[in-house]
Formats: C-alpha cells, structure tokens, sequence
C-alpha cells in the first residue's frame, strides 16, 4: 500500500542546523538577559518567569500530547509522537536545572515570599501558612517534575522498545501494554498542571482563585504542542521520512484537532470571564480589571481575536486543510497567540501599565534557544517516526 | 503461552457477534416490532405505566394546591424540582455525544447504540422539562418565557440564565428529535416493507417519507445528517453549560464556581453513559438477539467513556474543595466545611463514594467485562450524580451569608411521587420505542458492515484493519 520510504531520514541534517542556531539564539539571549539581573533585578526575574512558564508549558503541553496519543492509539499522532515525547523530555533535568534562577528571583517575582505582604494581609497569611510557602512550594515543584519526569520515562521506553520489536504481534503488544500507565498517567498528569498553574501564575496575584484556571491551561499547554508539532512536521513535508507521509487525511485530523482544542480553551476562558463578570465581585474582577486597564486592554481583545474568531473560520474551513501553506498559518498564528495569551497572564500581575521590557524578550528567546537545542537533540536520538508501527505502514499514498 | 497470550491481547474486539448478512441484520432487527414480546415488556411497561400515573396524580394535585405541596421553602426555593431538571437532562447528553460528536470522531462503536441512546434523549428531556414547568407555579402561563411581543409589552429577562435555559432546552430537543427521526428514515421505510398488516404498513409509510433508497435520496440524506451532526455538537457542551450558569451566574456560594461548565457537561454526559449501560444491559437479556449487535466491545468503550467522564467530575469536585480552602474566603471555606461536616454531611460524602471512589473499578478490565458488576456501576453512579446535584442545589442555598437566613431542606411525599413518577414515564416511553421502531439504526449497521467486511468476502470475524472507513460522514470539514 505505502510506497512511502519511513526510515530514509534526510530530515536530519535540517534538524541539526536548526538546534546549532537555537543554541546560539539561546545564549546569546541568556546573555543579554543576564546583563539584565545588575541593572534592573526585578524586571529581569519577572521577564524570566513568564519565559519559564511558557517554555516549561510547551514541555508540560508535549508530554500530556505524547500521552493522549498513546492512549487513544488514533493514526493522526503517529508522525507527531516522536516530537512530543522529545519536547516532554526537556522537562527533566532541563527544565528543572532552568528553575534554579525562579528560586533565586523568588522575591522580584512572588509577592507571598514577602514577610511584610504576610503580615500586613490576612488572606496571603492564611494561604502562607498553609500553601504558599517556600518548603511546600518546593516539595510541590519537585513532586510535580517527578511524576512528569516518570512518566516521560515510561513513555519513551516503551516506544523504544516497540522500535526494536521483533515481529508485528510483540509491537501491537507494547504498544497496547504502553496505554495502562498512560491512561493512568493522564488523571495525574493534569492535577500537577492544575497546581502548577496555580503555583506559577495564579499566585502572582496573590487574593485572586478560580476553579476553572488548570483547565484553562492544560488545554493552552496542550494547544502549544499541537500548534508546534504539526508546524514542524508540515515544515519538513518534502523532506523524508515525512515526505509523502503527511497526506490530506493527516492534514484534515490535525487541523480538526488544533480547532477543537482552540474551541474548547476559549469555551473554558469565556466561561471563567462571564461568571466572574456577572458575580462583579471584587476578590474576583481584580484579574481581569488588571487585564482591561492601563493598555493591557488592547492585548486583550488581541486574545479573543486570534485565539478564536481567526483561528475559528480558519481551521474549521475544509480548503485549509487541503493546502499546507494555510494550515501552516494557522499553526504559526497559534503559536503566536499562544505566547500573546501567557504573557497576558502573568505580566500583569507584576506591571499594571502594559510593558515589554528587554529582558522579557532576551529570557523569552533564550530559553526558547535553549529549548529548542534540547528538543531536537532528543528528537534526533531515535528513529524520527515510530518504528513497528502498524498504523504507519497503512497509510495510502494519497498525495 | 506468551505468544497466545500477546495474540490474545492484540486481537481487536468485533462489532459484531455471528454471521451476518444485510438480510440478517433488517430480519434481527426489523421484525422486533412484529413479534410477541417478551413477558419481560409486559411488567416493564406496566410498572413504567403505573409510574406515569402516578405522576399524572401528583402534577394534577401539584396544579390544584399549588407548590407549596413540595418540600420548597425559604431558603431553598429550588429544591426536588431543579435537581430533577439537572439529573434529567444530563441524561439526554449521553444520547447527543454518541449520535453526533462520536460521528464525527468516526468511531465505528457508536453506530449500533445511536438510536438508542437518542431516543433516551428525548424522553430524558421530556422528563426535565417537566420540572421547570411546574416549579413556576403557574404552568399555564409558561409561554411568558418566550419573547412573544404582547399587549402587556412585557419582555423576558435575557440576562438571566433561567431564559437562557428555554433557549438552549426547546433547540436541544427540536434539534434532537430531528436527529433521531431523520436516522430513522430509512429504517422505517425498511420496516415498511416488511410490515404484515395494512395499518403497519401505512403508518410507516406515511413516517418514511416515500423513501425508496435510491442515491439521491441517500445523498441529500447523507448531507442533512452530517448538517445536524454538526448542529447538534456545540449544544452538548452549551446545553448543560447554560444549565449550569443558572448556578454560576449568581453570587451564591458553591454556585458562584468558574470551573462549573465544562464539569457540569462532564457530569451531564458521565450520567448519559451510566443511564444507557442502565438500560442497554438488562434490554440484551429482554431481547437477546441485541447482543450480536451491541457486543462486549460497545459496553467497554461505554464503560470507558463514563470512567473518562468521572474522572472530570471528581477533579471537580477536588478543585471545588481547594479553591474553597485556598480562596481564604469565609463564605466559601464555610461553604465546604459544610458540605463536608454539616446536616447534610451524609450526602456529601455518598456523593463522594458513589461518583469518586465506585467508577475508579472501571479501570479494570474484569470489571468492565463483567455485566452484573456493570450494571451495579451504572444504577450507583445514577444515584451519584443525583445525589451531585442536591449537594449543590441543597447545600450551598440552606446556609448562605447570615445564619438568621438559614434553614433545612426536606422532600414530601409529592416530591418523590413526581419524581417517581418521572422514572415510571421514562420507563414506559423507552419500552413503547422498543416496541414500535427498530431499537438499532440497520442501515447504519449495514453500511459498517459493508465497509468492515464487504469487500471481497472477508470472513466475517475480525476487521481487517483497526478501523473502519469513516461511515457516512468523512469526519467532516
């Protein structure tokens, strides 16, 4: 059936340019950025904590990918699994050697680390006494990298081993051994994301909660890998092995799945903005009237143009999914809107005027740099597509 | 040994059980509105039967006293009366996710359990419309609710959620009855040609439109389906998130909860599942020929999906008792003290066991193969999510800001008798669908097996592929 060449890896050399640059990139923005922590030591801290929350988040969105795929098994996440489970492991050791400057700002960036803002506020006592406190903020973190750590583990083993399968029958075994720890993995994975993001980001603005905020972001988390994946993949499209792989049918499931999950985080975003809205409590408006005044307000409505109306009539249109070039916009506009939208939630939190400062951009880009340098460094370690892999070889070469 | 086992594992569950033939599938499926029931109907409708009069009686005396009747006060208004509108119509969802998202998510499984399942929509949502109606007092002016320019220009409120509600409940049902009358087009022009006696044969007639299965007819058929399969997706998630909204939107605490939509639809289609598996298990042993249609592979993906759906709505749960804790508001950490420790601590904590600890079983294959056990899993997780939604409705309004305010909550006789009675009509309603249409869509059912087995006369036994070709649809856009 398949005429497709899937272990023919020219892909690879490309690969190996583009981490060459991303370490450049990497460094040279850490240096700028570092240059930041003698002159402006706040600013600089705050810059780097959004960095790492979006970064990390990519990581976080890869491994809640990889795990999906492994679980529901569809034909869609077969070329995209190995770029997930590359991106989920930049979260151990790389990620948690990159939380070492968090712990070192954690005065500029949290402002429950202050003992004056305990005293002097009953509600942040009571959450510093029993939650947002540095031991229990620690232990939290490390719970968190090693129940992602663990599971990135077993993932990745697993589909390592189906790649040395002997014969089609112990591959389908694997592969059907690997769905228990990952439908097991999932219920876990998304607490730790949940408090992870009450942990990085709710925190900031230290009075204000809502329930819906672990689903809002594990599915923007999420959306980040998607929007990744099917990029780069779409990107080496004339390149083997993905050459003649990433047919129409391929196209059709990811655009659809990058529109759901677009649906489904502005469904849980609107649905936290109306409630809160309509409840016009002050304990609960704050996080929005920050959002809405001193030109953030602008930033807003970028949000809800480009992280639904534009992607919304672009990805549910058929003919993007026909042509690779609209439905590479439509990963690149996501991408976008996705470092828009985390910015949008944490930079307010430090800045009530809206503010881009150098060091947002110099952490941004370096630690990108070095994200990316991580990411293709493991991707290049295995195969480039599973290997074994039935629902692979069944592709139709429909081009 | 390990190789028979690895071969074991990997085989892939059928579709269907036995032989089949296009022939088959419309005479199994077809002829059941034909033949002598089982006595098994008989009680069945009786008992549903009995209950429909017993909530005739208990709406009649509701309409000739009035309200008060129910077990409603100061400061529980809403009561039996909403809990059973939120029960109820998290019901139907099941019906909604299997006919229209499961379709475009071309998964094969929902082909045999579709017409079922929408038909429970409807008369789930039958039944929780009732409820609203009644509890306004005054049903006989119900149509105030609708935008009607009148002599009294008098509006209703459109920023309250409650009309919001008539809204998205009167669309979800025309929507879904459309759904499940267009599926049935071609069955019944099947059943048509079938039928024995005269009348049979006209009434079906009449109901199949003149269909004769010509490409056209499929064609425009095939394009209307795939129309309101994409109608009906978002009003899954809107239906029960305006429903939950009537909560929300309030500043009530343990309603005022951002994360209330997506749990509630969770919940809603959790419940569906349950309530399916509660009347798919015991109609195979009524009609045992069901089973080479609705094999083990459908009540474990069903089973699946309702431990996926409980999974949300313990995470629900878990994040309403830590926000409650971490928001360090006095209202909302009473809130959950309360819940959890006050009168109605028994119910919480059911709530608890019923939809947190009792659905974490079907994470074991065994469990999920089992059907008694299964059966079990469904009723408990029915009662669970009733018990959800007095947890919610009861608990968060008897104690709200001041404790002079404060009161307790209790059903009377008229509240069960009405909610009974709903049960009773919702029985009747399901055992006279199964007595008059065919129970599973048999074109859909022949059209999987065409694209399963057909070609080239595969032996009918396993798939030759993991999936089949999408059915009908092509996935959509």
């Amino acid at each position: 059936m398949s005429t497709v060449n899937l272990s023919a890896e020219q892909v690879r050399s490309t690969i190996e340019r583009a981490r060459g640059t991303a370490l450049t990139l990497g460094i040279v923005g850490l240096i700028v950025w570092a240059t930041g922590l003698f002159t402006h030591r706040d600013l600089a801290f705050q810059g780097y904590h959004f960095a790492y929350v979006f970064w990390a988040g990519l990581g976080i969105g890869c491994l809640g990918m990889a795990l999906l795929v492994h679980v529901v098994r569809g034909k869609w996440g077969q070329p995209l699994v190995r770029i997930f489970e590359a991106g989920a492991q930049t979260l151990v050791p790389f990620m948690i050697i990159f939380f070492v400057p968090i712990l070192l700002g954690m005065h500029s960036i949290f402002e429950w680390s202050h003992p004056e803002a305990v005293r002097n506020d009953p509600i942040i006592a009571f959450k510093a006494k029993y939650y947002l406190n540095l031991p229990f903020f620690l232990v939290r973190m490390a719970l968190y990298f090693a129940l992602w750590g663990y599971l990135t583990y077993l993932m990745v083993r697993s589909s390592s081993q189906q790649d040395a399968a002997q014969d089609p029958i112990e591959a389908e075994f694997i592969s059907r051994q690997r769905m228990t720890p990952a439908a097991l993995g999932i219920p876990f994975y998304v607490l730790a994301v949940t408090f992870f993001s009450v942990d990085m980001s709710m925190s900031l603005q230290p009075h204000w909660f809502s329930t819906m905020y672990g689903f809002i972001f594990a599915t923007g988390f999420g959306l980040t890998a998607m929007a990744l994946a099917t990029l780069l993949v779409l990107l080496w499209r004339e390149v083997p092995p993905y050459k003649g792989l990433v047919h129409f049918e391929f196209r059709r499931d990811w655009g659809n799945l990058l529109f759901t999950m677009t649906v489904f985080w502005s469904y849980v975003s609107f649905s936290q903005l109306l409630i809160i809205y309509s409840g016009n409590l002050p304990e609960e408006t704050s996080f929005y009237l920050r959002r809405n005044m001193g030109g953030w307000h602008p930033v807003s409505w970028l949000i809800v143009i480009f992280h639904f109306f534009v992607p919304f009539f672009l990805l549910l249109a058929p003919r993007t999914k026909r042509i690779p070039r609209q439905l590479i916009l439509g990963a690149v506009i996501l991408l976008a809107i996705r470092v828009i939208e985390m910015f949008w939630e944490i930079k307010p939190a430090f800045s009530e005027v809206f503010s881009i400062s150098l060091y947002d951009v110099a952490a941004f880009v370096g630690l990108g740099g070095l994200w990316f340098w991580a990411m293709f460094s493991n991707l290049l370690k295995r195969p480039l597509l599973p290997q074994n892999e039935p629902r692979l070889q069944e592709v139709p070469h429909a081009h | 040994m390990q190789e028979a086992i690895r071969a074991r594992v990997v085989q892939e569950p059928p579709l269907f059980e036995g032989e089949q033939t296009y022939e088959r599938i419309t005479a199994q499926i077809g002829d059941i509105p034909f033949e002598k029931h089982p006595i098994g109907w008989t009680v069945m409708f009786g008992l549903g039967f009995v209950g429909t009069t017993l909530l005739i009686f208990a709406l009649v005396v509701l309409v000739a006293i009035g309200t008060g009747i129910w077990g409603i006060n100061q400061p529980v208004a809403w009561g039996f009366a909403i809990i059973n509108f939120v029960w109820w119509i998290g019901i139907g969802h099941a019906g909604t996710l299997i006919s229209a998202i499961l379709l475009l998510m071309r998964q094969a499984w929902r082909m045999s359990i579709n017409r079922f399942a929408e038909a429970m929509t409807i008369f789930a949502v039958m039944c929780a419309g009732l409820f609203p109606l009644f509890h306004t007092g005054r049903p006989w002016v119900a149509y105030w609710l609708f935008p009607l320019p009148n002599w009294l220009a008098m509006w209703p409120q459109f920023r309250s959620p409650l009309e919001w509600d008539v809204f998205a409940v009167s669309t979800y049902f025309t929507v879904s009855v459309l759904f499940w009358y267009m599926g049935l087009i071609p069955d019944l022009a099947a059943v048509r040609d079938r039928a024995k006696s005269h009348l049979a044969k006209v009434i079906s007639g009449i109901l199949s439109w003149g269909w004769r299965n010509s490409a056209i007819h499929w064609m425009r058929y095939e394009s209307a389906y795939l129309l309101l399969a994409g109608l009906s997706t978002p009003l899954v998630l809107s239906v029960h998130s305006v429903v939950s909204l009537d909560f929300a939107i309030s500043i009530v605490p343990g309603w005022h909860v951002t994360i209330f939509p997506p749990y509630f639809v969770a919940g809603a289609i959790y419940s569906g599942f349950a309530m399916v598996l509660t009347l798919v298990i015991p109609f195979r042993i009524l009609y045992p020929k069901l089973r080479e249609y609705i094999t083990m592979h459908h009540i474990d993906m069903m089973a699946k999906v309702m431990l996926a759906t409980g999974l949300i709505v313990f995470y629900g749960y878990m994040m309403e008792a830590f926000f409650g804790f971490y928001s360090a508001a006095i209202f909302e950490k009473y809130l959950m003290t309360n819940r959890m420790f006050g009168p109605y601590w028994p119910v919480y904590w059911s709530l608890i066991f019923c939809n947190g600890l009792v659905p974490q079983s079907l994470w074991f294959p065994k469990v999920r193969h089992n059907l008694w056990l299964l059966f079990i899993i469904s009723l408990i997780v029915n009662v669970g999510m009733w018990l959800e939604r007095f947890v919610i409705v009861v608990t968060s309004l008897h104690r709200d800001f001041t404790p002079s305010a404060w009161g307790m909550y209790g059903p009377t006789f008229w509240d069960w008798a009405t909610y009974i009675g709903t049960l009773g009509f919702f029985v009747m309603m399901m055992f006279l669908f199964a007595r008059f249409v065919p129970m599973l869509a048999m074109a859909e059912l022949k059209d999987l097996w065409y694209r399963l087995y057909g070609h080239g006369g595969e032996h009918n036994g396993h798939p030759k592929t993991e999936a089949p070709a999408p059915t009908r649809t092509g996935g959509g856009a």
